[in-house]
């Protein structure tokens, strides 16, 4: 996908904009501002995720190591030793500084072993207390929001953030005290979710800081409507509930509708626009057929192409055919009804293509 | 962009201008009318499947037939008339490959024959080899890849029946084909003529794709000596000499830090499993001694890599943000 967006440099495009006029060239304060936001520390991804990956061997290890070598057997142990790790990791962060030297590269990595451990042992140690699921939540939560400042590695951002959401979207899904009001938290969870992930993409105010948020909330919204796609029934042991996943589909909807609005800047004149229109027409298309999942990919591969997010653009190509499985799946018609849906809506989507070829938009001028 | 207007470095207008140049209307049109097409061509693909998958027993065995026949030729005849140059032709190309796959499925169902699996997924290789090699399209050679390592592995279990000496032997044979169409892509991606071999994910693929049957002989070799038989040390040497071979190429032919990266990732998991294997017999009765030593040994191990990639990374001076 990656082929299809625009690519330039700060450079060009700082050219580009003093060849227009619309900013002076050599202009150095905002070269020094782009300069600075270049010069962040953080890894590469496929370091990060080599790094990842040995911190996680590392702390089930340590997590083995303090469980059996400790005898630990009462919560508030747990608890202690989960603080103690967790005091230890953010201490050999600051040790560690930025260089790439074996030092620093060892106590990074062991910090962030010390860090899953800690974390580890922490939600254990609640969850025993409260005896419940959202002790485990309330755990991940007070120990993500404590560290979340301090403890800067994205990918110890991403995931504690993640596993506070998943573990909200667990509890409401199958937790015994969320019984008879599964439905309405699970909405009222997507709002919050939905709300959180457009402040975080389109408030272009917020630091870089809050990205690993960004994509814990997005993960999280992806695993609540797969959850949504895959089952329609939610509980404990007999006590399932039927949940209904129209307020989702508005929601998705909706999302979508302000997605393609924001991303045209906010010109109703814009929307007023044939492909516009059509594109609206589609996306209430999809509402109606209520398909939130296929609706979620694609605001994930919309976004992703006008944020040039590669990120999302591929979570929204890898979910569209596993929702588009789902929806067919659970249609509740006969084998051959559903083959027939299947070739007609490929052929409508098609139509469609040609639609675009035949208007000559993809040739320029479609917004 | 939109952080040099938010700490008001640039106009409305100036962000408005960039914003234009980054994302060019027409690209929106293009991307939309790629989108549909991929979406739209798989759904009446998976529907074609479906139809024939669960309503075996109304039809014909004149109507199956032919009915597939007609859509891959249709499919064929449009892949010409578009060209292989555009992306509606290559779409139309990879969907004959996948209707050759189910005509074969449903004439090997009608003239049961007894035949094993592997002969059809064989023949399916072996007949969408030709257009294969002229689509200039690499869905389509993923596509023929994954049946062709389907075949191998299928021949291998019902054609081969090899002995329990011999088993390992399929992960050199899969490393091998893998790691020749790695080894094709990376011979002809400076060829201008064959831009569609550029993008990344090919080649991370490919490299997963080679690492993966290189990887699992050598960790059985090194954490059960006790079953080795010479087809996993056959394999697990190829496998070793493999990783060798892949990391002089992408560290000193064609750079490149992801590929090294996942190199580095298979050798870090080879050496946890002799580490681990070593610690575990060495300390099997203080077994939280054991697991203390396993964490710092995993925190070395993969400090080593990302100390010597972080290296690399300043000696090709790549820019990876």
């Amino acid at each position: 996908m990656s082929k299809y967006m625009s690519q330039y440099s700060a450079s060009d495009l700082l050219g580009k904009l003093s060849g227009k006029g619309v900013v002076q060239s050599n202009d150095e304060d905002i070269e020094s501002f782009v300069l600075a936001q270049q010069q962040d520390k953080e890894l590469p991804l496929y370091l990060r995720a080599l790094v990842g990956v040995g911190a996680f061997i590392a702390s089930l290890c340590f997590i083995g190591f303090v469980t059996i070598g400790l005898s630990m057997t009462e919560e508030e142990d747990f608890v202690v030793w989960g603080l103690i790790f967790v005091a230890l990791a953010i201490g050999l962060q600051k040790l560690s500084g930025d260089d790439s030297t074996v030092k620093s590269s060892f106590l990074m990595q062991s910090s962030f072993a010390f860090m899953a451990t800690g974390k580890a042992l922490f939600t254990i140690g609640m969850t025993g207390i409260f005896d419940s699921g959202w002790g485990a939540t309330i755990a991940i939560l007070i120990i993500t929001a404590a560290t979340y400042n301090i403890y800067r590695m994205s990918v110890d951002r991403f995931l504690s953030t993640f596993a506070v959401f998943f573990s909200i979207l667990v509890n409401i899904l199958w937790d015994r005290e969320g019984a008879g009001s599964r439905e309405l938290l699970l909405n009222g969870f997507m709002v919050i979710q939905m709300v959180g992930v457009a402040v975080l993409i389109t408030n272009a105010k917020i630091k870089r800081d809050y990205i690993p948020l960004m994509y814990g909330l997005l993960f999280s919204l992806c695993a609540s409507a797969l959850f949504l796609a895959s089952h329609a029934k939610f509980g404990y042991w007999r006590h399932e509930e039927f949940i209904d996943s129209t307020f989702v589909t508005l929601l998705f909807t909706g999302g979508l509708i302000a997605s393609v609005y924001w991303i045209v800047g906010g010109v109703i004149e814009k929307l007023k626009s044939e492909p516009l229109r059509l594109a609206f027409l589609g996306i209430i298309l999809l509402g109606l057929i209520s398909a939130p999942g296929i609706i979620l990919s694609i605001i994930l591969m919309v976004l992703g192409y006008a944020k040039h997010g590669k990120v999302m653009v591929i979570m929204g190509a890898l979910l569209v055919p596993v929702f588009l499985f789902f929806y067919y799946y659970n249609l509740d018609v006969s084998l051959m009804e559903k083959s027939g849906v299947l070739v007609g809506s490929g052929v409508a989507l098609l139509a469609g293509r040609f639609y675009i070829g035949f208007k000559g938009w993809n040739k320029g001028g479609a917004l | 962009m939109e952080e040099l207007y938010a700490h008001g470095k640039i106009t409305h207008e100036a962000k408005e201008y960039a914003l234009d140049v980054l994302y060019p209307a027409d690209k929106w049109g293009v991307w939309t009318s790629r989108l549909l097409l991929a979406i739209g061509s798989a759904l009446v693909l998976c529907g074609i499947v479906y139809f024939f998958a669960f309503n075996w027993a109304k039809i014909t065995p004149l109507v199956k037939l032919s009915s597939l026949q007609i859509g891959m030729v249709a499919c064929l005849i449009g892949a010409y008339l578009y060209s292989l140059k555009r992306m509606s032709g290559q779409i139309l190309l990879l969907s004959a490959s996948v209707l050759t796959g189910v005509f074969m499925a449903v004439f090997g169902q009608i003239y049961q024959t007894g035949a094993d699996a592997y002969q059809l997924f064989m023949m399916w290789s072996l007949l969408t080899l030709g257009w294969t090699l002229i689509s200039n399209f690499a869905p389509q050679w993923i596509f023929w890849l994954a049946i062709t390592n389907t075949f191998l592995v299928l021949w291998w279990d019902q054609g081969v029946l090899p002995e329990r000496d011999m088993e390992y032997m399929i992960y050199t044979y899969l490393a091998v084909l893998n790691g020749g169409a790695l080894a094709l892509r990376e011979y002809f991606v400076t060829d201008k003529a064959k831009e569609w071999l550029q993008p990344r994910w090919i080649r991370v693929l490919l490299t997963i794709a080679v690492l993966l049957p290189m990887l699992i002989p050598i960790v059985v070799w090194v954490v059960e000596p006790s079953r080795v038989t010479p087809s996993i040390t056959t394999s697990a040497i190829i496998g070793l000499v493999g990783h060798g071979l892949m990391y002089a190429f992408y560290r000193y032919r064609m750079q490149d830090m992801w590929s090294l990266a996942a190199i580095a990732l298979s050798v870090c998991i080879i050496v946890e499993a002799a580490g681990l294997k070593m610690l575990a017999e060495m300390f099997d009765s203080v077994e939280f001694f054991m697991f203390l030593l396993m964490g710092g040994m995993t925190l070395g191990i993969f400090t080593v890599a990302v100390i010597y990639l972080r290296k690399l990374i300043d000696v090709f001076e790549v820019d990876h943000v």
